[in-house]
């Protein structure tokens, strides 16, 4: 189970399927300021990266697995901070 | 040989049958889109895999087969039965050469001429087709280059995403493109039902070499999270990457139409970013650039920059124009029009906002070599691929592709084990009366139940996984049937009925000449030509029809056609001419026995021995490959109404029964499916008829025949009886009668005199081969629980 939400953090493990997309949404929609903790993520399925891109919570940490933490990150932090700017 | 390079091979061969198949509807069909799709999906997935091997001609004439279907579908092209000619031979060549390629690991020496010809001539094909609707072209290859465009203008202009990608990725990528390293941009926009079909956008992405920087984005305004549908993709993703164009295009050959993959100009990047305010630290600064720069002091240019740079805050926008002039710089011949350009914009400060400033790259690319706009690049590239086309997941079935070979060994070590099996009741017999522990014995045979049960459990499975369905040799007619009569100008429909009646493998393909042959036949002598056929009242169309059906153990294949049917006279007549039988034997036979004697070898009624099927194999070949896999066959034919082949044949090999019969003091094996009954027949019963032996059996006489005297077997000093007639008296004791073995043989029946019977039992028979083949009395060899080897008699090659 890949997607575990702790209090005001959900934890991003392994490999998250695109199953692991409607539980992760769930649980943000059900934790508005919940973060977001991925440093044991080692891939993330796009409709998951959707989900974040859309939700923007901030990251709690961010994941090690080198794609995500080059590519898949700067994006998500470019979201969350794009949208603060303008908004 | 790569596992990559054999699945290449084998789903090239599938697909081309498909393509195959397409054509031919859409020849009787022409508005038929689904089989239009069918074919160019088809060939171009071909195209597509083929561009991952080194099989540039195989390619090329792919390639032309598909603009052709493309042009076709765009309505700019028609295909007519020549056309269609064309494509089939070209598909013939092509798996010609995936069979050169499966057994010498390449193309053959002339693959490259002739696939330039047939690409050639396919296009020129198209090209004249396509000018009947366009006269204003004149050559053939534009109007196919303009059906297949990546779009032209979104080549030139830079992707806009370009503008949100950070700065120093950016920047770092310009360098390396200055450098002369590619640059290729994709612009990648999944379709929003992906992911039900199992697609990861991301995933394909990762995968693409060199990423010099990503861009994931949502196409949209992201919705509320309260309505947001997590399975519905709505991103935008853009990729620069330092690999090739042809890279990328490969990774998106099953998506092309969700990607667009464009060289990108360096100058493209060109996106400086920054606060504004911040002005030249000097006046005199660009004028002061210039002059050194005439002078072509560029290291003095250089410094002029990069003090500007110390001096400036770094988060500027004046900053950011000297950092992209730096780079410009740093490339081997930096252009002064780029330089200038950025100059003018720091200078000018005009862009007061952060987002967006793009006064430069609108200049420099004029003044750039004419490489950046690669439309109609190397390979052509799937921009025209159609939006149906199927994603590779979707190929994804529960069906292995596994060698034949090992199959087989699956099955001849499963066929040991039945026979290994069988030696434990002999080891019970042994156990009970050699050493007489009776409670072992009974152990023995209850495992030995066991062991059955599981092994004829395995014996059906093996059965099962060997078994084709014969629409794999069915597929083939409806393209024989279509060249066949368009040589012959007759109108023949096929209709294929049973096509997924399942055999063994081995039955399913001994079955294709046999079937060919029976087909080609009934083309050229059983249908009569339209002309004859309209006199007769017949309709002008023919119908060849070839049906299979599963009839208890047996699969039964049926040939037949509503032509002229055989005229039974003319077999008489010819039997007669060519001493097949004598003319009161041939007055004594009914009319259905008369038509099989088309099956004597040395027959033939064809008049003329014509092109197609007179080629010296006449349906006594026919006959006797189909006896050699255990079958019948029969004709039937009805003059003027038509002529029915019927075949049948086994629907397994695997197994044979065979009942065992002592002669001598040795076993021989006789196929189960000869013997018609055993009997024990009183020795004076045996009646001589001139030098011949005859029973009378249920008032029918049955010639014998001794079976040890055909085989030359001595007569065996325990049944002195054998040789002649002379009555064994003496010490054959309790043996005045004889065992007698009736089979039919040739639909005839025959009474083979042996010493003994034993039970019938199950073998796998193995063919003889080596120096024994030539040795046809035999059948084969086979192997009995007790290690003691069986022979199996041929008895239609004895009598």
């Amino acid at each position: 189970m890949p997607v575990i939400g702790k209090r005001q953090t959900v934890h991003l493990e392994g490999v998250c399927s695109v199953e692991e997309a409607e539980e992760l949404l769930a649980w943000l929609h059900k934790h508005p300021k919940g973060r977001v903790h991925m440093k044991e993520c080692r891939h993330l399925h796009t409709a998951v990266v959707q989900v974040l891109l859309c939700a923007r919570r901030p990251i709690a940490a961010p994941p090690e697995a080198p794609f995500l933490r080059r590519w898949v990150l700067p994006a998500l932090e470019a979201a969350l901070h794009g949208e603060s700017a303008s908004s | 040989m790569t596992s990559l390079e054999q699945q290449f091979i084998s789903e090239s061969r599938e697909l081309l049958d498909e393509a195959t198949a397409c054509l031919l509807a859409l020849e009787q069909s022409p508005g038929d889109t689904e089989s239009l799709d069918g074919a160019f999906r088809a060939v171009h997935t071909i195209k597509g895999s083929s561009g991952l091997f080194d099989v540039p001609a195989l390619t090329r004439l792919i390639h032309a087969a598909e603009d052709l279907l493309d042009a076709v579908k765009a309505g700019k092209a028609r295909l007519d039965g020549d056309t269609i000619d064309l494509l089939l031979s070209g598909m013939d060549r092509v798996a010609g050469w995936l069979d050169a390629l499966e057994t010498t690991g390449r193309l053959p020496g002339d693959a490259d001429d002739e696939g330039g010809r047939f690409a050639d001539a396919i296009r020129a094909a198209f090209g004249a087709s396509a000018t009947v609707p366009s006269p204003a072209a004149p050559s053939p290859t534009p109007p196919e280059r303009g059906a297949s465009p990546a779009p032209p203008g979104l080549a030139a202009d830079p992707p806009a995403w370009l503008a949100a990608v950070p700065g120093e990725n950016l920047l770092s990528a310009f360098r390396r493109a200055r450098a002369g390293e590619p640059l290729t941009a994709v612009t990648y926009r999944p379709d929003p039902q992906c992911f039900f079909q199992g697609e990861d956008p991301l995933h394909l992405v990762s995968q693409i070499p060199e990423i010099a920087a990503l861009h994931v984005a949502t196409a949209e305004a992201p919705p509320p999270l309260e309505d947001f549908d997590p399975f519905r993709c709505i991103l935008e993703i853009g990729v620069l990457t330092h690999a090739p164009r042809e890279a990328a295009t490969a990774l998106f050959r099953y998506i092309p139409d969700q990607a667009e993959i464009t060289e990108a100009p360096p100058e493209a990047l060109i996106h400086p970013r920054g606060e504004p305010g911040a002005a030249l630290p000097d006046e005199r600064f660009a004028p002061r650039l210039w002059e050194q720069w005439d002078g072509s002091d560029m290291d003095g240019v250089r410094r002029s920059v990069s003090t500007a740079l110390s001096m400036l805050n770094s988060e500027s926008w004046t900053a950011a124009c000297l950092h992209w002039i730096e780079a410009e710089l740093e490339a081997g011949a930096p252009r002064r029009e780029v330089v200038e350009a950025l100059l003018t914009a720091a200078v000018e400060q005009r862009p007061p906002e952060v987002p967006l400033p793009p006064p430069v790259p609108a200049e420099p690319e004029s003044a750039r070599p004419p490489a950046p706009v690669d439309e109609s690049g190397p390979g052509g590239t799937p921009s025209a691929a159609p939006a149906g086309d199927e994603p590779a997941s979707a190929r994804r079935s529960t069906t292995l592709r596994v060698d034949q070979a090992n199959v087989d060994a699956l099955g001849d070590l499963i066929g040991e084990l039945v026979v290994a099996k069988n030696s434990l009741p002999f080891l019970a017999r042994r156990a009970e009366h050699d050493f007489g522990v009776r409670e072992l014995a009974r152990e023995l045979k209850d495992h030995y139940n066991v062991i059955h049960r599981i092994a004829q459990a395995m014996q059906g499975t093996i059965m099962r996984v060997q078994m084709l369905p014969m629409g794999q040799v069915f597929q083939r007619f409806p393209r024989l049937v279509r060249d066949i009569s368009r040589k012959l100008e007759k109108n023949v429909a096929l209709a294929i009925e049973g096509e997924e009646t399942e055999a063994d493998k081995n039955i399913v393909e001994a079955l294709t000449d046999p079937l060919t042959h029976m087909v080609r036949n009934s083309l050229d002598h059983g249908i009569e030509p339209p002309a004859e056929r309209r006199a007769a009242g017949k309709p002008e169309q023919a119908t060849v029809r070839l049906a299979a059906r599963q009839e208890g153990d047996r699969v039964v294949v049926e040939i037949s056609d509503d032509g002229r049917g055989i005229d039974v006279d003319q077999v008489r007549r010819s039997a007669l001419e060519k001493g097949v039988m004598e003319a009161d034997a041939l007055d004594a036979l009914e009319p259905q026995q008369v038509l099989q004697l088309v099956f004597a070898p040395g027959f033939s009624t064809a008049q003329a021995v014509s092109d197609l099927s007179g080629r010296g194999v006449g349906m006594d070949v026919v006959r006797t490959t189909v006896e050699r896999w255990g079958g019948q066959i029969a004709v039937e034919s009805q003059p003027g109404e038509g002529t029915c082949f019927r075949v049948s044949l086994p629907l397994t090999m695997a197994v044979s029964h065979v009942m065992q019969v002592e002669l001598g003091d040795q076993l021989f094996g006789i196929p189960m499916d000869e013997v018609v009954e055993t009997v024990k027949m009183p020795r004076d019963r045996i009646v001589p008829v001139k030098h011949r032996e005859a029973i009378v059996l249920r008032d029918q006489v049955v010639p014998i025949v001794r079976l040890e005297q055909i085989l030359g077997l001595e007569p065996a000093a325990s049944a002195p009886a054998g040789g002649g007639n002379a009555g064994g008296d003496g010490d054959g004791g309790g043996r005045d009668e004889e065992a007698v073995l009736v089979a039919r043989v040739h639909g005839r029946i025959c009474g083979l005199v042996v010493d003994d019977f034993h039970e019938g039992t199950e073998v796998i028979l193995k063919p003889l081969d080596g120096i024994l083949a030539c040795l046809s009395a035999y059948s084969g060899t086979a192997l009995l629980g007790d290690g003691r080897v069986l022979l199996v008699l041929n008895l239609k090659e004895l009598l």
